[in-house]
């Protein structure tokens, strides 16, 4: 991560993003601006009501009714058929509960949605890509086992291999490690960064700890309150002004092996 | 002195009272109503309102104790719309059909009866609960029916007549019987009643199958004991009806069987005796006439010097003052 | 194991069906239905212009076809609808389809005669589908619980409109209409057949090509959106199809239920909620339960039982065996 250059090959750009629910009186994101470069891995960090999770669904063509523009490579994403937008950008959405017990196998074949006709069933092709994703992520061995009968990490780790066999360049993340314990959320990031690198993927999540933000993370987006209030690497976003500002904690900034962890001061 | 003057008049009382309730007793009689009811009726009825026994009206000439009828008699009964024609002030306020009387149009009659049929016992028990006398009845054979028709008599004073009119009946029972009783049994025909559907039959309960064993035909349908049951038209092929009599309220007829292949193989399809029977009550005095019909069409050889028209007139004019020919027009023949 | 059991039910409806052939209320030995059979198809054995030939080819075949048709097709729309709204207790009933096909056919037999049954239930069956899912829509978006909302409103609303045609219409299109509601399959006929195969290749055709997509569809919107699918678009697609198929069911035989909540629901506990094995498993099921309950129907008693009875004292107390041995792991909860 040190050494790259940002600004370069933009593949996400969001520009002037204002977003509020039918009826209401006040945005909840109120003109976001910001890029993704490609191939890096961009975090958009923010304490609970800061509006991540709405910028995540408009990013992600969930929610449509914004102002603003949001684009990748170049192109609106804003009157993009479903299909074609399913084949830029892969979504992994925080674990849940699904409503039938799906085989592992099952759920990862289902991220080839955008490549099956209608009328069609997945072909071989789509079951090797299924089965390729799968070891990528290493949970080849849980491929028989129910959905629901796997650790949260696993499931995540599942939703991960969906993803990667959409074979999207970027791949949307709503805070991946939301659920999960400590020794998951480290497995889970340590993953993503790895696939992202081996595949050249441009990645995109949101997450609410500083630290992992800046452990993980090529550039941070730092919003609160609708706003961004920040945008660049962890070094330079992530100080002890900011934080207070951001989270309302005095910390202090510590740099180990050339990391910086944030220790909040108690 | 007062004393004996006072149980004197004690005396009086109590003996007035023993007759007074003799009195009310003679004039308030006992029903069991098909449903098990216990219903207390004065009698003779003033006010009644009438809901599937309509051709008794005509028959008992019960014009000025019946203040309402349902639909069906103005709707489906040729005989009433024709007898109407002839006194259009007989005619009554209707109340509903049969299957789903309008209460209210009942309740604003103030009947002092409400004589209906046990198909819809929700009915019952609501007027019931707003105060209304209901007897409820379905005679499910032809000793039924009688008993039917003379309570009938019963209730509105007309005991007499209702023994008139049996008598006519029987008079054709008789010459049924007298007919049908020369046929040795390995003659004996069989005969299906058709319902509803086509594979509707009439089972061992019921008017129908009575009448199929006065004319002296034997229903194969009777060992299912029910009134009616949906068979499978294997169960009608195997068993042969030389005859088979459809509903007059049907929606389909005999055309309908003829051209259709999977009846070919029954006797009576075959042989082309499959016969629609009139649009008729069959909880009327002309059940006779329709078992004559029947009896005519099952065994025709034996009543050949038999003119079923004019007997049907005959009928017609003693029992319900109008002539046959009449009421064949008011029902589209 | 799972491969055996899916072998069994792919191949239970030929099995119930080849069976049913040989039961029905006029006895035809064994060895005559084989040689009826190969007479018909492969033209040896020559058996003459006899009964048991139409038994055989124009009764009992037609009759377990449309049985097997309707019972996929039912179970068909049933598999689809609980996956599109991600309930394995939602029936094919909900948004309707019954009601409306009901009531098109109530006023078919009632008032119109001239029209054909199917189309007319066909028709309102569309209608009230149409009409849930337009009182549903709000913003252009139609969120499952609202859509079930409406299918119940437009069910009790076509519901109310056939009280009123029954009370409308006259005693005997009554009587029609009442037997028709029961589901019955008594009148089986190879007409009947061809109209069903309507419904296979218009209705269980595409959702069977479609079925991977119920896998995603299953998942919610906002996740079958980022995956690529045209949420909107395909549910309607699948809700379309599935109606159709219904109402060419409910149009050729009444209103039979029970199959098309039951059967997928037993399936998928069976073998797993994949779509690409569950539609085509669902088919077959639902298929051969229709035989195996028409066939109970018209063997057991002399008379036919309605099938709906059938349909629910089997399916039910196997249900209750499935759901305590280990239903909740089915539902993923």
């Amino acid at each position: 991560m040190v050494g790259k250059r940002l600004g370069v090959n933009s593949m996400l750009e969001v520009k002037e993003l204002y977003f509020r629910h039918k009826g209401e009186k006040r945005d909840i994101l109120k003109g976001i601006s910001f890029s993704a470069e490609k191939g890096f891995i961009t975090t958009i960090l923010g304490p609970n009501g800061s509006g991540k999770t709405t910028l995540f669904k408009c990013i992600s063509g969930i929610w449509e009714n914004y102002k603003g523009e949001v684009k990748v490579n170049g192109i609106s994403i804003d009157k993009l058929p479903y299909k074609k937008r399913a084949r830029l950008f892969s979504v992994v959405p925080q674990d849940h509960e699904p409503a039938f017990p799906y085989s592992v196998f099952d759920v990862v074949l289902m991220g080839r949605a955008s490549y099956v006709g209608i009328f069609s069933s997945p072909g071989k092709k789509d079951y090797e890509k299924a089965e390729t994703a799968l070891e990528l992520v290493g949970i080849r061995h849980l491929k028989d086992l129910p959905y629901t009968k796997i650790s949260g990490g696993e499931r995540q780790l599942v939703l991960i291999a969906r993803a990667i066999a959409q074979e999207a360049p970027v791949m949307l993340l709503d805070e991946p490690t939301s659920h999960l314990d400590f020794k998951n959320q480290i497995n889970v990031l340590k993953k993503i960064k790895e696939i992202a690198s081996l595949k050249g993927l441009t990645v995109i999540m949101t997450l609410h700890d500083p630290n992992l933000a800046s452990l993980f993370s090529d550039k941070i987006v730092v919003i609160n309150s609708g706003n961004k209030i920040a945008e660049g690497s962890p070094k330079e976003v992530l100080t002890e002004k900011l934080i207070k500002r951001v989270y309302g904690i005095d910390v202090v900034k510590v740099d180990i092996n050339g990391q910086n962890i944030i220790c909040p001061l108690i | 002195m007062v004393r004996r003057t006072i149980f004197k008049v004690l005396v009086l009382i109590l003996i007035l009272s023993f007759i007074w309730v003799e009195v009310l007793q003679a004039e308030t009689f006992r029903v069991t109503d098909k449903l098990g009811r216990k219903v207390m009726v004065d009698v003779p009825v003033k006010r009644a309102v009438i809901v599937i026994t309509y051709e008794l009206i005509p028959a008992l000439n019960l014009w000025n104790q019946v203040v309402g009828v349902s639909r069906w008699a103005e709707e489906v009964c040729g005989l009433y719309r024709a007898i109407l024609n002839e006194n259009p002030n007989f005619r009554k306020p209707t109340v509903g059909a049969g299957s789903d009387l309008n209460v209210e149009a009942v309740l604003r009659l103030n009947p002092d009866l409400v004589i209906t049929w046990t198909y819809n016992p929700n009915t019952i028990w609501f007027l019931e609960k707003k105060g209304v006398k209901v007897i409820g009845i379905h005679p499910d054979s032809l000793q039924e029916l009688y008993e039917v028709m003379r309570l009938h008599g019963k209730l509105f004073g007309k005991e007499k007549r209702v023994e008139e009119v049996i008598k006519e009946m029987g008079k054709i029972f008789n010459l049924i019987r007298a007919r049908v009783s020369k046929i040795p049994p390995e003659k004996r025909k069989r005969v299906i009643h058709l319902g509803g559907k086509p594979t509707t039959v009439s089972c061992g309960i019921g008017i129908t199958n009575d009448v199929i064993k006065l004319i002296g035909g034997i229903n194969p349908a009777s060992s299912i004991k029910e009134r009616n049951a949906d068979v499978s038209i294997e169960r009608i092929i195997q068993w042969d009806p030389d005859v088979i009599f459809i509903w007059g309220s049907a929606g389909y007829d005999e055309n309908w069987l003829y051209g259709n292949s999977q009846w070919k193989y029954v006797k009576a399809v075959r042989e082309k005796r499959v016969y629609k029977l009139p649009r008729w009550s069959t909880w009327s005095p002309r059940i006779a006439p329709i078992a004559l019909y029947m009896a005519m069409k099952v065994y025709p050889e034996y009543f050949r010097d038999v003119n079923f028209e004019k007997v049907a007139d005959n009928f017609y004019k003693k029992v319900f003052g109008i002539s046959y020919y009449k009421v064949k027009h008011y029902e589209g023949y | 194991m799972k491969g055996i059991k899916a072998l069994i039910i792919l191949a239970s409806p030929f099995i119930f069906g080849w069976i049913a052939l040989f039961l029905g209320a006029y006895g035809v030995s064994p060895i005559m239905v084989l040689k009826i059979l190969l007479n018909e198809t492969l033209h040896v054995f020559n058996v003459g212009d006899i009964p048991e030939k139409a038994i055989i080819v124009d009764i009992r075949l037609p009759r377990v076809l449309l049985a097997g048709i309707v019972g996929a097709c039912l179970s068909g729309a049933g598999v689809t609808l609980q996956g599109i709204f991600r309930n394995p207790l939602v029936d094919p009933f909900i948004l309707g389809i019954s009601a409306g096909a009901a009531f098109g056919c109530a006023i078919t037999i009632g008032f119109l005669s001239f029209l054909p049954i199917q189309f007319m239930a066909f028709i309102f069956g569309i209608t009230a589908v149409a009409l849930a899912y337009t009182v549903a829509r709000t913003q252009g978006e139609v969120s499952r619980l609202t859509l079930i909302l409406s299918g119940v409103i437009v069910s009790a609303f076509f519901t109310a409109l056939v009280s009123i045609v029954k009370f409308l219409v006259d005693p005997n299109k009554l009587q029609s209409i009442v037997y028709w509601l029961m589901g019955s399959f008594s009148l089986a006929d190879w007409k009947g057949v061809k109209v069903s195969l309507l419904g296979v290749i218009f209705g269980l055709i595409p959702i069977f090509l479609m079925r991977w997509r119920l896998n995603v569809m299953s998942l919610g919107e906002e996740e079958a959106k980022a995956l690529g699918v045209n949420v909107s678009r395909d549910r309607l697609l699948f809700i379309g199809f599935s109606t159709f198929a219904v109402a060419i069911a409910t149009s050729l035989c009444g209103i039979i239920g029970w199959v098309g909540l039951m059967v997928p629901h037993l399936v998928r506990m069976l073998i797993g909620p994949d779509h690409k094995t569950l539609v085509p498993l669902s088919l077959a099921g639902g298929a051969s339960f229709m035989i195996a309950a028409d066939t109970i129907s018209r063997t057991i008693t002399s008379f036919d039982i309605p099938v709906g009875i059938i349909t629910a004292l089997t399916g039910a107390p196997f249900f209750i065996y499935l759901m305590k041995r280990g239903g909740k792991e089915a539902w993923g909860k």
